[in-house]
């Protein structure tokens, strides 16, 4: 559909090929799993600073 | 300058005075890295000056890796500054650091002499080894290589041992564990392979994360600690700020990598890693400027309302070029780089004087810029002064240097665009391509602008020596 | 200033920044050496056998091809499937007079590499776009029309193959000016020029992913709207 998801053409597949046929799916991707865990960090950072009070 | 290691303003602090060491080499290869530029511009106009002498591969070899190499010498300058300061000890192995020191000076004489005189080798391993890598920016022979690893590995453990002997601030954690990255990718250029696309591939490593990584992390370490000991922020301010630029530069800049692997032989599917990790490189640079803006205006309020008179601020010259680093570095890497970052723009830009812009104003805003900021606060120490004023040098260094370096790069954006347009676009980048282009009257002016502007940045340069060498016996008898 | 809710606020918390700073860096290395290793086995020489499959079965196996990929013609063409230009490769023709066997390709490029590295080329030209910006871009060199029969270059240089003709000019570059701008005489042997033409025909071989784009059209083609595609 006008481009967006497109038929995997590279040379040699593999995993992030397959990823990069969505649109914007791989970094959408990799951008969640670097941020993403930084919510746990948040609410636990959080807990601690309610104990020390 | 000259005389600062002998002021014993230091009261004995020896890794200070190396830091000045460090600070005198940079200077001369910062003007060595100029000189060779204006050869390599005046080439761009008239070929035949010094063809087959000193031919434009020469010139350009000895200016870019003068840049690289001051610039380290700068950093390693400002690394032992600091550290007595930060870690509230002396610096354990100065011995060895002073030794370091001569080995490393030595070695980078040779080698410039070598890429001086000697050029070009055959095609043998042994001109890998000992003349010439061939390799932009790290050309370096091999053997150099291993020595500066040697160099460096001692430089690293003396800032390791003094870190973990003293104090451990949030600076210096930062500081310690950047420069471990910042050592260890210098390993990954140091191969060779038959393979170019393998080649390039590693040697990206070494350049960008070095440049739009580790070097950023840096930058953002010094300017703390100067923000601290110029205006008096607030440490705990400072750190947090530090923390959020680490997290925001290593997470663009490390996958932002992507940005060179779009037509090196890669695949891909590093398109859309490379546009959309690198397309974020500018926010952390946002940052950095904001926080330095707002750390002043925030110190000087404070002091407006404590009922003080004046500025805040213990060392103008210092202020001034950090402040041209805040933004410098916001529009050198993150608005120049963003230009060409993405691959629908950069397969026409790619390898054009586009490149060449982004580059000098890159690298004059986020490097050279507080760079020269440390070794004025080197002075203000070296010299005891309490408050370092900015002289009329100061001024017309700073002055001179910014709006050459901005005019420079203005003027190679335009013979970029020509460049791009007739011979990208058009005529689809064939040997007659290239030279119908740089054929062309609006590109060959832009070339003639950029020597102009070459030429301010030097006098700019005089002025900076001159006030550097003037400034601290001035500024002293004064006070 | 020191109010209940601000001193709660996970925001100003350095400990947060830090350790979300170092999650950050951590987990963006560890997905950087991820993709090296998927791109390593990309981008990794192939064989001699691939390349003889990849010609046979008209197919993209690898995107650095062998060393002996120089015993074959390369052009570059546009690919509907891929939405730009890329080598094509084949059939054999010979190169320097000659069919090089996997081990003398391999020697050759070697030695063609190896000097590419210490004549510096890379500090005027640009290799796949890396280097300096002072003279043309060589990563398709070889399939540029100015080298091939009735082209000006290989005119210039009085040879009858392309390969004799670029090793001809990389020896005595000065005695073929293009250019006020000229190439200066770098002491490359015979033998080294032999090397270098294997290292850019080699080089033109790589699947770039469509860098440079239109390459060499030829500024007659250009005005009269016609293609590269030969």
């Amino acid at each position: 559909m006008y481009g967006l998801f497109e038929p995997f053409t590279d040379v040699v597949p593999s995993f992030f090929g397959w990823l990069n046929e969505g649109p914007l799916t791989l970094t959408i991707f990799l951008h969640t799993i670097i941020i993403l865990p930084m919510i746990w960090i948040y609410f636990d950072e959080k807990k601690k600073l309610k104990n020390k009070k | 300058m000259l005389t600062s290691i002998k002021t014993n303003e230091f009261a004995g602090s020896e890794s200070k005075k190396l830091a000045m060491m460090y600070f005198r080499v940079a200077i001369i290869l910062f003007g060595a890295q100029l000189l060779m530029g204006l050869i390599a511009a005046i080439q761009f106009l008239a070929p035949n000056f010094l063809f087959e002498v000193f031919d434009f591969s020469v010139a350009r070899m000895v200016h870019i890796n003068a840049l690289v190499v001051w610039m380290l010498y700068a950093m390693i300058g400002s690394v032992y500054y600091m550290l007595p300061d930060e870690t509230g000890i002396e610096t354990v192995g100065i011995g060895l650091g002073k030794l370091a020191f001569w080995v490393l000076t030595a070695a980078v004489t040779v080698v410039v002499l070598v890429f001086i005189f000697i050029q070009v080798g055959s095609g043998t391993e042994s001109s890998i080894w000992l003349i010439n890598e061939g390799r932009e920016y790290l050309e370096a022979p091999r053997w150099a290589d291993i020595g500066i690893v040697v160099v460096v590995l001692t430089f690293y453990w003396n800032v390791f041992a003094t870190y973990m002997k003293g104090r451990k601030t949030g600076i210096m954690t930062v500081m310690v564990a950047n420069l471990m990255a910042l050592a260890g990718l210098y390993l990954a250029g140091m191969f060779f392979t038959d393979n170019i696309s393998m080649d390039q591939y590693w040697w990206w490593w070494v350049i960008h994360l070095w440049v739009e990584a580790t070097w950023e992390v840096f930058v953002g370490t010094l300017a703390a600690y100067a923000l601290i000991k110029i205006i008096d922020a607030k440490r705990e301010i400072v750190e947090m700020w530090l923390w959020i630029e680490v997290l925001m530069l290593f997470g663009s800049g490390i996958l932002g990598l992507g940005h060179h692997y779009f037509w090196i032989g890669t695949p891909e599917y590093w398109w859309e890693i490379g546009a959309l990790f690198s397309a974020l490189e500018p926010v952390p640079l946002v940052a950095m400027f904001v926080h330095v803006l707002y750390d002043w205006g925030k110190e000087q309020g404070i002091a407006k309302a404590e009922g003080k008179q004046g500025a805040v601020m213990k060392n103008g010259p210092a202020m001034a070029w950090i402040v041209t680093n805040a933004f410098g570095n916001f529009l050198g890497a993150g608005i120049w780089g963003f230009f060409h970052t993405l691959p629908q723009v950069n397969i026409y830009t790619h390898g054009t004087q586009f490149t060449a812009a982004h580059g000098h104003l890159a690298f004059f805003g986020a490097y050279a810029t507080i760079l020269i900021g440390m070794m004025y606060l080197g002075i203000q120490g070296a010299y005891g002064i309490d408050r370092l004023k900015a002289t009329f040098k100061s001024k017309m260094a700073i002055v001179l240097i910014t709006f050459g370096v901005l005019g420079m790069t203005v003027a190679l954006t335009i013979a970029g665009y020509e460049q791009v347009l007739v011979e990208r676009a058009e005529l689809g980048a064939g040997w007659n391509a290239f030279f119908v282009a740089q054929n062309l009257p609006w590109y060959v002016q832009a070339q003639v602008w950029r020597a102009i502007m070459g030429v301010v940045t030097f006098v700019g340069f005089i002025y900076l020596v001159w006030d550097l060498l003037t400034i601290g016996k001035k500024e002293q008898t004064a006070a | 200033m020191a109010n209940e809710n601000e001193n709660l606020s996970v925001w100003t918390s350095i400990s947060f920044w830090r350790r979300s700073a170092a999650w950050v860096t951590g987990f963006a290395v560890i997905l950087l050496i991820w993709l090296t290793f998927d791109t390593m086995g990309q981008i990794s020489m192939g064989t001699d056998a691939d390349l003889k499959k990849a010609v046979a079965e008209k197919k993209e196996l690898n995107r650095v091809p062998a060393p002996t990929v120089i015993n074959y013609h390369i052009d570059y063409k546009m690919s509907k499937r891929r939405g730009h230009e890329v080598p094509v490769i084949g059939p054999k023709e010979p190169f320097f007079g000659k069919e090089w066997s996997p081990k003398e390709a391999a020697a050759l490029l070697h030695l063609g590499k190896l000097t590419s590295q210490a004549k510096n080329c890379m500090d005027c030209h640009t290799l796949l776009g890396n280097g300096a910006y002072y003279a043309p871009d060589l990563t398709k060199a070889w399939l540029d029309p100015a080298w091939q029969k009735g082209g000006p270059m290989q005119a210039m240089t009085g040879k009858n193959t392309k390969e004799e003709a670029m090793a001809e000019f990389l020896q005595h570059p000065s005695q073929y000016p293009t250019h006020a701008r000229m190439m200066p005489n770098l002491g490359i042997t015979a033998k080294e020029a032999q090397g270098l033409v294997a290292f850019l025909k080699h080089m033109s071989s790589i699947d770039t992913n469509g860098f440079p784009r239109n390459f060499s059209k030829t500024v007659d083609q250009f005005k009269t709207g016609g293609s590269n595609a030969h």
